[in-house]
This record gives structure tokens, sequence and C-alpha cells, in this order.
């Protein structure tokens, strides 16, 4: 059990973390954190996933996901080796210099009063402390709630079917025997890489989905909503714990319809649908974001940044859910016409549009194969 | 045409109406949506919290993106997912963060209290008459019953595949348990309420008829019969050819040693015609 965790933590934790140091060698952004770094090597290990998967499932007959398994494996190791290459080079480079602390900004209050030093690191613990348990308590929940939802049955069971019989899509999820491939889910290739996973650490694929992946999926969340908040509140650094304590209480307590994104982030969180609404719509708003804030700084402080997040969060779309790619387009382009607007760069919603390209492929593939 | 657009526009608001349900949370994404109109003037985030989200709404409500998403994208009512695009737990949030900003300590609860009071716990959500949150009895997050019921056939079978009838509350579950078990029937009897299936109702008859129902299963390659304890029957399974594997809880387990037939559950890709 504990190799099984170890491996699952280098393979969703590890890899995508030292993917994530080679992408920032190519783009040496200051400031850029640790979480930054994570969200961009996950995205491009999942993304990586996606020719993998349909390559082996459209040309291989035979044990197809055990070919996947195989390619994908050295496939995701060659980034995260070279990107592990790059920081420690990167590290003999950097001279060890003591760096400047820089003056602590005076923060104040709406009455205009300086706030008391004192009071604002008690406020901190607080808040935090509040996020915290809270998020714990999500953790928990997550773990020993069992959630009662038909689409298990279907999306559980495909990674299931890979992870013990080898075949992807070609297998009935509610009665068993063989089928032709499922042209409608196929592109959307989450469960096979949850039985990817379930494959390499020994876990099996129900176990993976319901009880672990919750607890990696959940802080990815709140990872991407604390990425955002830095960008919010530069400045007033307990406003990010306030933030994200709101956030959690609105996810707890957003179940007022069946219909709702925070309803599927708690309750289905391993499902492509809710991994649509609970990563990749936040991962785009934190990648419209950067760019609103970056355009028209100097070179470098973060557009390169937001349009991989955006380029790569659209593909992931497609990875959750069939029309994720639908959704996700239309919240770029929607988000790059108001910024072309707003900063007068009409070559904002055009690269916006091709941005948008991978999905409008991905769609016109949908409807063919449909 | 101005009826067919007049149709469109009632559905969307008919759509919007269902995602807002019996809570009040999207008042309160009104409420922090206009307060960020009026007052954030960091043009960053009025794109982010007003401008895109606005823009978003709006195609929302208008009939012909209806009858495009209908045509091209998904028939199924799956339009209420544009909503998703509309950040509503960060608008709300951020709004709250400008408005407590000088008494954070204060403004959390009260903030808090607000979204319980107008919200929905999701610990707590239900599915029409269904309460779908339970405690989870195992870490596959499926009745342990299930998983009993499933042991006790693969024990017998040694990994082969075999096919069963069993009761429509264990077919959404089995298969996330084992994949070796396959199934006369599933989750499509659930789906659809025009479905039907001769083995099924067979089950489901009081008293019910093994023989009957054996006469049936055998070309449909089904070895294993699962019953409720509660099912009478008109002669006992074992005098009509079943043999007990086993029973738990609430249910018994019979295999038919005569017509036992593993699936070869090898699956070729191929293209349909």
């Amino acid at each position: 059990m504990l190799i099984s965790a170890l491996i699952l933590i280098f393979m969703i934790v590890i890899l995508p973390l030292e993917t994530g140091r080679l992408l920032a060698c190519f783009d040496r952004t200051p400031g850029r954190d640790t979480g930054m770094v994570f969200l961009a090597g996950f995205l491009f290990q999942i993304v990586l996933f996606f020719p993998v998967a349909l390559g082996c499932m459209f040309f291989i007959r035979q044990d197809n996901f055990a070919v996947c398994t195989k390619i994908y494996l050295i496939l995701s190791l060659i980034p995260a080796v070279a990107g592990t290459i790059c920081r420690v080079k990167e590290l003999k480079e950097r001279k060890p210099e003591a760096p400047e602390k820089a003056a602590k900004p005076e923060v104040y209050s709406n009455t205009g009063e300086v706030k008391n030093g004192k009071f604002r690191d008690a406020e901190k613990m607080i808040l935090w402390g509040a996020f915290l348990v809270i998020f714990a308590f999500q953790l928990y929940k997550a773990v020993t709630t069992a959630f009662i939802d038909g689409d298990n049955t279907f999306y559980v069971t495909q990674s299931l079917i890979a992870q013990q019989q080898g075949v992807m899509f070609t297998n009935l999820p509610y009665t068993g025997g063989p089928t032709s491939l499922d042209m409608r889910h196929a592109l959307a290739v989450l469960p096979l890489w949850f039985a990817y996973l379930a494959k390499i650490s020994g876990i099996h694929a129900t176990v993976l989905c319901k009880t672990v992946m919750p607890l990696f999926l959940i802080p990815l969340t709140y990872l991407v909503f604390f990425e955002i908040a830095k960008i919010l509140y530069p400045e007033e650094k307990n406003n990010i714990p306030f933030f994200l304590c709101i956030v959690a209480i609105f996810e707890m307590f957003g179940s007022v319809s069946i219909y709702t994104a925070e309803r599927f982030f708690l309750t289905r969180t391993w499902q492509g649908k809710a991994m649509l609404g609970s990563v990749v719509i936040p991962v785009i708003i934190l990648g419209l974001l950067l760019l609103a804030k970056s355009y028209g700084e100097k070179e470098g402080t973060g557009v390169k940044t937001a349009w991989y997040l955006i380029v790569s969060t659209g593909i992931f779309s497609g990875i959750c859910t069939s029309l994720g790619a639908a959704y996700s387009a239309g919240l770029v382009a929607t988000g790059c016409f108001i910024l072309a607007i707003c900063k007068k760069k009409p070559g904002i919603f055009v690269t916006g549009l091709l941005a948008c390209i991978p999905q409008v492929l991905y769609m016109a593939a949908y409807v063919l194969l449909k | 045409m101005l009826s067919r657009l007049w149709a469109y526009l009632e559905l969307n608001i008919a759509t919007l109406l269902n995602y807002a349900g019996t809570g009040f949370l999207l008042l309160i994404y009104a409420a922090a949506f206009s307060y960020l109109l009026i007052s954030e003037k960091d043009k960053a985030k009025r794109v982010i919290f007003v401008w895109t989200p606005g823009l978003i709404l709006i195609a929302f409500f208008m009939p012909p993106v209806r009858y495009l998403f209908m045509r091209f994208i998904d028939k199924n009512d799956t339009y209420y997912r544009m909503l998703w695009m509309v950040p509503v737990a960060m608008t709300v949030a951020h709004a709250f963060t400008r408005i407590c900003a000088g008494f954070k300590l204060i403004g959390l609860p009260v903030a808090t209290a607000m979204i319980i009071l107008c919200g929905g716990n999701v610990y707590k959500s239900v599915a029409g008459p269904l309460v779908i949150a339970s405690k989870a009895q195992n870490e596959y997050h499926i009745p342990q019953e299930v998983i009993e019921t499933a042991d006790i056939i693969m024990e017998k079978e040694q990994g082969h595949r075999v096919k069963a009838v069993m009761p429509l509350d264990f077919t959404s579950y089995i298969r996330q348990y084992d994949t070796n078990i396959y199934l006369a029937y599933g989750r499509e009897l659930i789906m659809r309420p025009d479905a039907y299936d001769e083995l099924y109702s067979m089950l489901c008859e009081d008293p019910i008829d093994v023989e009957k129902m054996r006469e049936a299963a055998i070309p449909r390659q089904v070895s294993y019969y699962v019953f409720p304890k509660t099912s009478s029957f008109l002669k006992d399974p074992e005098s009509c050819g079943l043999e007990k594997a086993g029973e738990t809880e609430n249910h018994v387990i019979y295999r038919d040693p005569e017509e036992l037939e593993y699936m070869s559950g090898i699956s070729y890709y191929y293209f349909t015609d």
C-alpha cells in the first residue's frame, strides 16, 4: 500500500513538478512560484496523454491499453528528467547573493489608518487556519462519504475495464461484452488516464477515482484559486485566505440544484464534467486574468505563461469531457474579445481565436466521429 | 419565427431557474455582480468579474445561441453548463473581500452565514427523493454487500468471466468492483423508463418461476442468479438445477453448474457498419 502511494505521488506530484521546471526554463518570468510551475507541468503531462491514448485506441487492435501505458510512461518521464537537469543547471549558475529584503509596504485600512503589524499577523493566522479547517473537512468528507451517482457506472467502470481487461472503450461498461469503439466518449480520455495511474500504482481504479483522486483534485482546484487570489491581491496578503475561505464555503453550500458546478465538484470530483467546472474554467480565468494584468507591461511578465495556460487547458477540456472543448473555447474567445476592447489591442482577440484551434479541431473530430 | 425565438427564450429562462434551484445564491451573485460593476475600478478585474461574465450571460439568453447549441453541439439538456463559464463563486468571494477589507474577522462569519442560509449543503444533496450522500462502507464507495456478492462469485470462478442476473440496484455497482462479472441487463433499465428486459421482469415476479427464468437465461449465457432473501419461488431453486454458491445479509447467490459458461471478454476494436 505504501509503495502504491509513493508511486502515485511520484506520478501526479513529482513528475508534473519537474516537467513544470522544464517549462519554467523557457519562460523566466520573475516571481513565478512552485504552484504555477506545478500547474504548468500537470497540464503538460495530461495533455501529453491525449495523443498517446488516441493513437493506441485507433491504431492498435490488441492489448492497446498495455501499449498505451508503456508509451506514456516513457514519454512522461522525458520532460520531467529534462526539467530536473535544467533546474540543477539553473541552481549552479545562480550567483550566491543575499537577496535584498524589500521594504514591507504599509497597508491601510478602509479608514486610512496604518494597520497594526501584530494584528495583521494574528488576522493572517486566523484566516489561514479557518481555510485549512474547511479544506481539511472537505478532504475528510471526500474520503468518508459515498455519493450515489449513476454516471459512475459508466466512467469509473471504463477506468476499471481498461485496468482489468486492458481495452479502451471497447467493452460495454453497464453489462460487459465487446462493442464497437464508443465514438461519443472516446475523445474524452480522462477515465483512461485514471486507469493508467491505477495500473502503474497497483491501486484498484474505483478506489483511485473515488477515494484517492479527490485528495489530489480538491487541492489542485484550491491551488488554482490561490494563484488567482495572488494576482487579485498582490498588496494585501490577508485578502488571499479570506477569498479562499469564501470560495470554499461557496463550494460546500453551492448545491442549490443538481446543475451547479459546486455540486459536481464535491460529489463527483473525479468525473470529467466536474473537472471542467472546478479545474478547467478556473485555470482559463487564471490565464485571462494574467493576460489582463500582463498586457502592456514589459515582455516576460506573464503573457507567455498566460497563453500557455489557456492553450493547454483548452486541450485538457476536451480530455475531461467531449463538450468541454466548446465551453472552454467560448470562454477564451469571450474573454479575449473583451480584453481586446479594453486594452485596445485587436491582436489579443486574434491570438485568442488562434488559441482555440485545438478545441475547434476537437469539436470537428467529435462531430465527424459521432 | 418570432414564436420560435420566444420559445427558446422561455427555455433559457427555465434553464436558469432550474439552475438557481431552491436557494438564493444567484441573488447573492447578482448583488455581488452589481456591486463590482459600480465599484471595481481595476480594469483587469472588471474584465474577469464584470464584462466577460456579462457578455456570457447575454449570450446565454439569446435564442439563436440556444438554437445553434442544440443544432451543432448537443441536443441533450446540457445548455446549463454555459453558466459554469460565469465565475459565480469567485465573483461573490471577490465582492465580499472588497466589502470586508477593513474587518475581515467579522466579515468572514457574516459572509459565511449568508452563503449557508441562501445555499444548499452539498453533503445533504438530494436527487428527487434520494439523498445522494451516505457514509462510505468501504474504500470503493459502493455497498459492502455488492462486494461480498462479487467475491462469492469470483471465488468460485477464479477470475473467469461469467454473466449474472441480479437486482437492479446491484447492477449499478458490481462492475465498479469487478469487470469480470458480466450482466444480463444493466443501468439502461434505470435510465430509460420504456426499457424492458425479460429476465429482469421475471426476477420481479412474485413468486419467481426459476425454471422458466433458467430457460430464458440459457441462450443469454447466464450462469449466476442473485435473489433477494425476501423472494418467494414457485419451486425451490436447488430443485430446478441451481446450486447455492453463497449468501450475504440480504441476498442468496445461485450458480448454474450445468449451464456454466465463461465469457470470452476479448474486445477488438472495430467500426460499426
